[in-house]
């Protein structure tokens, strides 16, 4: 498992220092980078490697002379790392409308850097919204012709099914990997090494991603079970968690991290794409549809987040939830004093941090440390 | 305790009139209920001229906001909405509303009487998305019916003039849509010919407002940013109704005089200046404080750029007002604002260019380094960058702005 374990290192999220990146140019196969809820599967299909942007938490260097610092630490580390040449193997970036943020990065990115080509793909925010299902489906299809003409091939539906398997695929693997954590009585692994797993799968070939996941499933499921933890169990909510040592410092102050709903974690997989009908149709829906971040405003989105969240800490068993907010994120802002009031009603315990790239463990550890004394 | 500010002085007759155009529009909202009207709380940016048409008495939360801000009242509302759990890094205008929202027995009265009770909540969402967010807080705290449509963001390979069809087809869709959902709660059909004489009042201020513009980049300029501002109310709020048309009827005459005579804000103008992002409406005399160096602001993003006003046909209402919703400032790539930009420097002959850092609107702030970045590249124009937001004065320096603004200026000179 260590073998398996040590291709999930977080290098990796680098285009510049990711295997894969390397391999794939060495074969003439194209890179692109893309942001949060772009369409993968078109990009795979297309016989390019669709790698998500991640950034990392370092001090900022060059960000602040092209991009304000009134957005999250996610968006200009981005930039910073663009500016810095890191993004010299991708071929494009495609972005995408979610929060105003990414809007905003897409933007930045696109009149600062040299990358070869940007494309941005309009998506609606309200499932509910008659013409939004159409609309969509038209971005989409746009977004098929320009990767058509960008790579002169067609793509043909057959390679779109094959696609959409493979990250489906990806999809049932992480559930069960979360499932290996969370739902037993003993994490069967530790935390910071699913959310790793599952933060690097982002800028994985699926198939490669497909092998070493159930290599890591097997391994785990031939271990012999540990003995029951009492310690307390944790759900973390919350975007974009770059830094994963948070993780391990729950886990050090004496909880056990047992499920999330990350946009870098859980919200990645909990659904799958059909593999019926129309496979374009079928992406539509996915991404209009699937388990909801606060970008979406949607008549009931807010009920609906904290239905899922609650779903999710009844199945994982957690006892607290602790929310890890990007300094900055309105999104999730706007969301969390209805979600902690209700959270606190249904009975469950909320912690509500702030993070700004790097997590400052000295001001956090006490505070968790004080949560888990009341959860245990 | 309190930021220091500062009243705006202004040069123009005809900025007073605002005053009772603004108490009357807040005594109608009042005046609803016994009318059998229905009062829609609503975005700045949507197509108003419907509302008219359609008989709503609109009232919009955002230029609640802005006039708290004005009458020095925003602070202890935005503070309210921050002890509720909201950061304060949050929108201003949302805490401000929030605070008035929930604890209004227990702030300071506000202007107008404050917004009436809605019957509906109703939001195009053509610039930021937490203002979506702000209208569901306020749905669940109203329980009224709402209705919230995109007019979704312009991407750079498109212009505001080029724009794909299926987007305009996408907006005027949910437009027809939001007619059908005020026909079912107001009981009345739409009636098209009062939708295109609304069309056609809103077409008309839009064309005055755009000839005043104009106007602004005559040599001394004959209006400032100190007036331009405040004169918004009627493009902002009143478009579509026949007064804001006679509103800028009467400015654009006295401008047009004022350039006549050759009659500038300041005798002896030296430096002219672009301001961009939304004015810090509880200091509006800064804008005056760079008088003292012979400098005025003669064009702004907020006010020239902004697209508050759209020309329009009566004759194709909807795929007019999807046109005006969806073609502002801030729902455009950050190439088209550079291309904007440059041309109205050229234009108003623009010497120095102040960006503001307004927390509140990332959605503004957020194209300030690339647009001072072009500036000063394209055309050697000097950039200066200051804090303040839009409406939450706690956290605005005023010495240190003005020390900021002394050092530029030196420099300028």
């Amino acid at each position: 498992m260590e073998n398996h374990l040590q291709s999930y290192d977080i290098s990796c999220t680098s285009p510049s220092l990711n295997p894969f990146v390397r391999k794939w140019r060495e074969q003439n196969r194209g890179v692109l980078g893309y942001l949060c809820n772009v369409p993968k599967e078109i990009i795979y299909a297309a016989g390019l490697l669709p790698f998500r942007l991640l950034g990392d938490t370092k001090p900022l260097k060059e960000a602040y002379a092209h991009f304000p610092s009134v957005f999250c630490h996610y968006s200009r580390s981005l930039v910073d790392l663009g500016i810095q040449g890191d993004f010299q193997h991708l071929d494009g970036i495609i972005s995408i409308n979610m929060c105003d943020t990414i809007v905003h990065l897409a933007n930045a990115m696109q009149t600062s850097l040299d990358v070869p080509c940007f494309y941005f793909i309009n998506r609606p925010h309200d499932n509910g919204v008659p013409a939004a299902h159409a609309f969509f489906r038209q971005e989409i299809n746009k977004f098929k012709q320009f990767l058509e003409t960008h790579t002169g091939k067609s793509i043909t539906d057959l390679s779109l099914a094959r696609s959409i398997r493979a990250y489906n695929q990806n999809r049932s693997l992480l559930k069960e990997l979360y499932a290996l954590r969370g739902e037993g009585d003993t994490p069967l692994l530790p935390g910071i090494a699913v959310n790793t797993i599952a933060y690097v799968s982002q800028v994985m070939p699926p198939d490669d991603n497909i092998q070493l996941l159930s290599g890591i499933i097997d391994d785990v499921c031939k271990q012999s079970k540990p003995t029951a933890s009492k310690r307390p169990r944790i759900h973390i909510s919350g975007s974009m968690l770059q830094d994963l040592s948070l993780i391990s410092l729950v886990e050090k102050c004496g909880g056990i991290v047992v499920s999330d709903d990350l946009c870098s974690g859980l919200r990645l997989f909990w659904e799958q794409v059909n593999e019926n009908g129309d496979p374009l149709d079928s992406l539509t829906d996915y991404y209009l549809n699937k388990m909801p971040c606060p970008a979406m405003h949607s008549k009931g989105i807010e009920e609906q987040r904290l239905a899922d969240i609650i779903r999710l800490v009844r199945h994982y068993r957690a006892d607290g939830v602790v929310f890890c907010l990007q300094k900055y994120c309105d999104t999730h802002q706007f969301d969390l004093p209805y979600l902690e009031s209700c959270l606190k009603k249904e009975g469950i315990p909320v912690l509500n941090l702030e993070v700004d790239g790097a997590i400052n463990p000295e001001q956090l550890r006490t505070r968790l440390q004080a949560f888990i004394e009341i959860l245990s | 305790m309190g930021a220091k500010t500062e009243k705006a002085v202004r040069s123009l007759k005809i900025t007073q009139e605002i005053y009772p155009i603004v108490k009357n529009f807040y005594m109608e909202s009042w005046e609803a209920k016994k009318q059998n009207k229905l009062v829609c709380w609503a975005g700045v940016g949507d197509p108003r001229e419907l509302f008219w048409a359609m008989d709503l008495v609109p009232v919009y939360p955002e230029n609640f906001s802005a006039t708290c801000g004005a009458k020095q009242i925003s602070a202890p509302a935005c503070a309210f909405a921050e002890a509720a759990g909201y950061s304060r890094d949050t929108c201003s205008y949302f805490r401000n509303t929030y605070g008035y929202m929930v604890n209004r027995d227990n702030l300071p009265e506000p202007p107008g009487g404050g917004m009436a009770h809605p019957d509906l909540l109703i939001l195009a969402v053509n610039s930021c998305h937490t203002r979506p967010k702000w209208w569901r807080i306020m749905e669940r705290h109203y329980n009224v019916p709402t209705f919230i449509f995109e007019a979704p963001t312009i991407p750079w390979d498109m212009r505001r003039d080029k724009i794909d069809s299926h987007y305009l087809e996408f907006v005027v869709t949910q437009m027809k849509d939001m007619v059908a959902f005020i026909e079912k709660h107001t009981g009345k059909k739409l009636d098209i010919k009062k939708l295109k004489e609304a069309v056609f009042w809103g077409d008309r201020a839009s064309a005055l407002i755009d000839e005043i513009y104009e106007l602004r980049k005559a040599k001394p300029c004959p209006l400032g940013a100190e007036d331009m501002v405040t004169a918004l109310f009627p493009i902002i709020v009143l478009r579509g109704a026949k007064v804001a048309a006679d509103f800028y009827e009467k400015m654009l005459l006295e401008v047009k005089e004022r350039v006549a005579k050759g009659e500038g804000v300041l005798p002896n103008e030296k430096h002219r200046l672009f301001i961009d992002n939304i004015p810090p409406w509880y200091t509006k005399g800064l804008y005056n404080y760079f008088h003292k160096y012979n400098a005025i602001s003669v064009a702004e993003s907020y006010t020239t750029n902004f697209c508050w006003q759209t020309r329009m046909d009566p004759e194709r209402p909807f795929e007019s007002l999807a046109m005006s919703t969806i073609a502002n400032w801030l729902n455009i790539s950050y190439m088209e604002k550079g291309e904007t930009l440059l041309k109205t420097a050229r234009d108003y002959q623009i010497h120095g260019a102040i960006f503001l850092v307004n927390k509140s609107c990332k959605v503004y702030t957020g194209s300030n380094t690339y647009l001072a970045n072009l500036l000063r590249r394209e055309l050697g124009i000097p950039t200066l960058v200051l804090e303040a937001d839009q409406t939450d004065p706690r956290d605005y320096a005023d010495a240190q702005v003005k020390l900021r603004i002394d050092a530029f200026m030196e420099m300028l000179a």
